[in-house]
């Protein structure tokens, strides 16, 4: 099932992007597989195997096991995040470093905006599905202890969001303007 | 009490989004099928237990919390994978083709059509539910 749910996620984006290459940027990318990896690592440390198994394989585990691949699963998770936030930094003030020349705000705005894009994939589109598989399998044993609610990292991740968009349509307007 | 607050949800979001521009396919299907799929990745055949505890009166505590668990994380895949994928997807479409303004809108209209599409799902539908299976576990455990 859980293989079935990624291919069709990859498909339903893959559909919406039209032209896939215009949304590959190494150092966007590079960035937030590298925060997301050493997360996991740093997390997991010497349970790293034992995380990985408790993460991809869905059957019944020991407690234990869940808990160590659930704390890794959820850094991994935050720290994709955050390394999408350090692209966005990072490009905005790229971006307004060149606001008068039109042509050279390219690059900045690409690491701002596919920054914050792969960070949510890799958080909410890969991560957040394995994470919410070990919480279902902690269910027994824990309760509503399991799953603590999300409602404020999903609000910080929205926000950020308008603001990035507001943003870059901002630059846009005034790197027109200049170059007109 | 439910049906009644379900059908003043759906006749605010037709009053107010009753024009034929707010209407788009794409932007629907982007963020239906990202959380259907991420659902599916989650809990597999789990989902339908967790919606069946909507109804059962006499759901046992497992049902409840898988119930929960299903819409929680289900609003964050909504509003999430669906709204925010689908913005910066709308939004590089469109810095592509800055230069042909008549082709701005196809990208512009996915960006934020699916943000609208997506806090309607998450925050207007699935997170209300979850908050109300978290009042029935507290009065099957009191």
């Amino acid at each position: 099932m859980r293989i079935v749910g990624y291919i069709l996620a990859l498909t339903f984006i893959a559909l919406a992007m039209g032209d896939p290459t215009i949304f590959i940027d190494p150092a966007a990318l590079v960035l937030v597989l590298g925060f997301m990896v050493w997360g996991f690592l740093a997390s997991a440390g010497s349970g790293t195997g034992t995380a990985l198994k408790a993460a991809f394989s869905g059957c019944e585990k020991e407690v234990q096991e869940l808990q160590i691949g659930l704390r890794a699963v959820r850094t991994a998770r935050h720290a994709a995040l955050a390394g999408g936030f350090v692209g966005v930094g990072a490009g905005l003030i790229n971006m307004l470093r060149n606001v008068d020349d039109t042509g050279a705000i390219g690059p900045g705005m690409a690491l701002a905006l596919l920054g914050f894009f792969f960070a949510v994939f890799f958080a909410y589109v890969v991560l957040l599905p394995l994470q919410a598989g070990i919480e279902r399998r902690l269910i027994p044993s824990q309760g509503a202890k399991a799953f603590p609610s999300e409602t404020p990292l999903d609000l910080m991740v929205l926000g950020s969001g308008f603001i990035v968009t507001l943003l870059t349509f901002g630059v846009l307007v005034v790197s027109i303007q200049a170059g007109s | 009490m439910r049906i009644l607050g379900f059908i003043v949800l759906i006749a605010v979001v037709v009053i107010a989004l009753a024009q034929p521009f707010y209407i788009d396919i794409a932007s629907a299907i982007i963020v239906l099928g990202l959380t259907l799929t991420g659902l599916l990745a989650s809990f597999g055949g789990g989902i339908g237990i967790g919606f069946k505890a909507l109804s059962a009166n006499a759901a046992d505590r497992d049902t409840i919390l898988l119930g929960i668990a299903v819409f929680e994380r289900g609003k964050s895949m909504a509003v999430m994978a669906g709204g925010i994928m689908g913005t910066f997807i709308g939004l590089v479409i469109m810095l592509k083709n800055l230069d042909d303004p008549a082709a701005l809108g196809p990208g512009m209209a996915l960006g934020f059509l699916t943000t609208l599409y997506s806090l309607i799902l998450g925050y207007g539908v699935f997170a209300p539910l979850g908050a109300s299976l978290r009042q029935r576990l507290e009065e099957t455990e009191a």
